[in-house]
């Protein structure tokens, strides 16, 4: 998905992303008494220094390991149906959905699914309510 | 009798019922999660750490304290049985360890270990009881100048000092500095980087990044891979565990050794317990130039690494505590942990909150007892762990990040944000970036940002007075020493790499 030179490019981004932003928004101050932009903005300065170092580095272009895009995809629709249906379904209903989601991403068949993901669910409504209730 | 008394103390906050309890489901799940193939100490404080948030905070740091060493322990087990290191420090013990166990020797390699752990733990607690006062002395002499110096050797150490490129290790402290800005700048109550979002307007929670980074980047790593076939991992007997007697013979001075690198290593900043484990290996290998003893099954290669490991463990909480300066980003959930109840760890907790260091370092002690009955007489339910599946231990653990997220501020936002992380955490991990200083730069960039501001307002603006004071002469210099060796092993890496075409 990334490698060297488009992960330092956009540190770099994010370096001058962070000086623009920090020094438009509030100000600067003097060394002598340092604003709120100050720390930003040399923060900034030494990401986008690093990010074209790594840029031009361009020694080592391959990955970790072959990007798995299914668990990528799954994990983060099971959390995120987790913190949009739990204003309507309460944790108990949207911790079952979050697992039966979850799971199609592991080896297990629909029925194990099924129950495995009832039991958490219940599990974890039972310690929610006991430890911050 | 000072230190005497302060021990008392101690031990009458541990003997607190709740407080043992505390301790005890803390080196508990620990060991659990650390015995967990391929997770680690840093996974286990941060998926456990939302559920100390609404405890009390000395039982909240006796506890996280708990796993983080209970987690050292369990990484040894499944690095000796399966040669699966959970932890970067338990890599060390794989190398003799898994020989011992395919030797047949897998329960004396397990015995010696919880020894040794225990040994170096409690030459780790000793170092620390009588060091910490001094070390806190000198934190009281020291200025916001020193501070700022000390922080940032501390900050690049931990980021040259990773498995990948230095380059890459300052970037991602750099990146951590940064979003350690966000929210109300303490000084002019201004709020940065809340891009018009309300619920960030109070900066990024630290359980929300470390949970994110650490927990659900390693879920999207591991959930759909299958367990290897662990029929290996047989039941331990009792019988099995006990070490002749030249295994004891050999085991003594190695772990003496072992204790002492581990005490010196953990105590310096940005170090840490896995190079601890690395320097008395090699230190052993040193010592002993019979050809081919090491690298198949040799007890001191285990013996000596472990007690190296369980001392650092120990020994890094002096820095933590007595100068509030983290030194891993283990050690920076912790102090982040004591800044959500507004105590903040350096030389003024230990006069002000002197219940809670000294609590601390005896549930040390009683932890590490605890840990050797949990894991000599109990052995067996850490093996039964490793037989568990994956595709029913992620989901679980996914569950629990959850809930110990949901339970902090009841908000779904935060469940967005944990999700953002572990996608950004996933992105990070391909492109081979460390995610453990970033974790420590968001931490102590606050503090950095604050020591710098008060030591030039000292100062009326004139940088050259950094220059001024003898102590900061002295880390600035380590610093630039530091960075001269760097860029002198690169250059004659490079020579070599020319050479060898």
């Amino acid at each position: 998905m990334m490698n060297n030179i488009v992960s330092g490019l956009s540190l770099g981004v994010i370096g001058i992303f962070s000086i623009i932003y920090s020094n438009i928004y509030f100000e600067f101050g003097t060394i002598r008494n340092i604003g709120p932009a100050f720390f930003p903005s040399i923060i900034g300065f030494l990401l986008t220094i690093c990010g074209a170092t790594i840029a031009l580095q361009n020694s080592d272009l391959k990955l970790q390991e072959k990007i798995n895009w299914r668990s990528l995809l799954v994990v983060s629709t099971s959390l995120l149906v987790f913190s949009v249906t739990l204003k309507y379904l309460g944790i108990l209903m949207s911790m079952l959905l979050t697992m039966l989601i979850l799971n199609t991403s592991t080896s297990l068949t629909v029925r194990q699914n099924i129950v495995f993901s009832v039991i958490v669910a219940v599990v974890c409504f039972l310690i929610f309510k006991l430890l911050f209730y | 009798m000072d230190l005497f008394d302060s021990v008392i103390m101690g031990l009458e906050v541990v003997s607190n019922p709740t407080t043992l309890l505390y301790c005890f489901v803390g080196v508990f799940l620990g060991t659990l999660i650390g015995a967990i193939p391929g997770l680690g100490a840093i996974m286990a404080v941060s998926i456990l750490l939302p559920f100390t948030y609404h405890v009390e905070p000395v039982n909240a740091v006796i506890m996280l304290a708990g796993i983080y060493y209970g987690a050292e322990y369990g990484g040894s087990i499944s690095s000796i049985l399966l040669n699966m290191p959970g932890t970067l420090s338990s890599t060390v013990t794989c190398i003799e360890g898994y020989p011992m166990s395919q030797q047949g020797r897998a329960g004396v390699a397990l015995f010696m270990t919880a020894m040794a752990s225990l040994f170096g733990a409690i030459i780790g607690i000793a170092a620390l009881i009588v060091f910490s006062e001094p070390f806190a002395r000198l934190g009281l002499l020291f200025g916001p100048a020193e501070y700022f110096c000390l922080m940032l050797l501390g900050l690049f150490v931990a980021s040259v000092i990773n498995n990948g490129s230095p380059v890459k290790g300052i970037a991602m402290t750099l990146v951590g500095l940064l979003i350690g800005t966000f929210g109300v700048d303490v000084n002019s109550g201004h709020i940065r980087f809340s891009f018009g979002i309300t619920e960030l307007t109070d900066g990024i929670n630290l359980i929300i990044l470390a949970t994110g980074l650490f927990g659900v980047c390693e879920i999207i790593k591991n959930i759909s891979r299958n367990n290897r076939d662990y029929s290996e991992c047989k039941k331990i007997t009792f019988k099995s565990l006990l070490p002749t007697k030249t295994d004891v013979k050999k085991s003594v001075a190695p772990a003496v050794r072992g204790s002492l690198v581990g005490t010196f290593f953990g105590s310096l900043p940005g170090t840490g317990t896995a190079i601890a484990a690395f320097v008395a290996y090699s230190v052993e290998k040193k010592l002993n130039r019979v050809k081919n003893y090491f690298g198949n099954g040799a007890i001191e290669g285990v013996v000596s690494p472990e007690a190296a490991n369980n001392a650092a463990a120990q020994t890094a909480f002096i820095p933590t505590m007595t100068l509030g300066i983290p030194g891993s980003a283990t050690m920076a959930i912790i102090i982040g942990s004591l800044l959500l109840h507004d105590i903040y760890p350096g030389p003024k907790m230990i006069i002000e909150h002197p219940e809670i260091f000294w609590g601390l370092i005896m549930s040390f002690l009683v932890g590490n007892i605890v840990l050797i009955v949990l894991n000599i007489p109990l052995i067996n339910i850490w093996t039964s762990i490793l037989r568990i599946p994956f595709q029913y231990l992620y989901p679980v653990i996914t569950a629990f990040i959850i809930i110990g997220i949901y339970s902090i501020s009841k908000s779904s936002f935060d469940i967005v944000l944990l999700t953002v992380f572990g996608i950004l955490g996933y992105i990070l991990y391909l492109n081979k970036f460390e995610f453990a200083p970033l974790l420590l730069g968001y931490v102590i960039g606050p503090l950095m940002e604050e020591n710098l501001r008060r030591s030039l307002i000292i100062f009326r603006g004139d940088l050259t007075k950094f220059l001024d004071r003898p102590a900061t002469v002295i880390i600035l210099s380590v610093l630039l020493i530091i960075i001269c060796a760097l860029i002198y092993s690169k250059y004659i890496k490079r020579n070599q790499a020319h050479n060898n075409t």
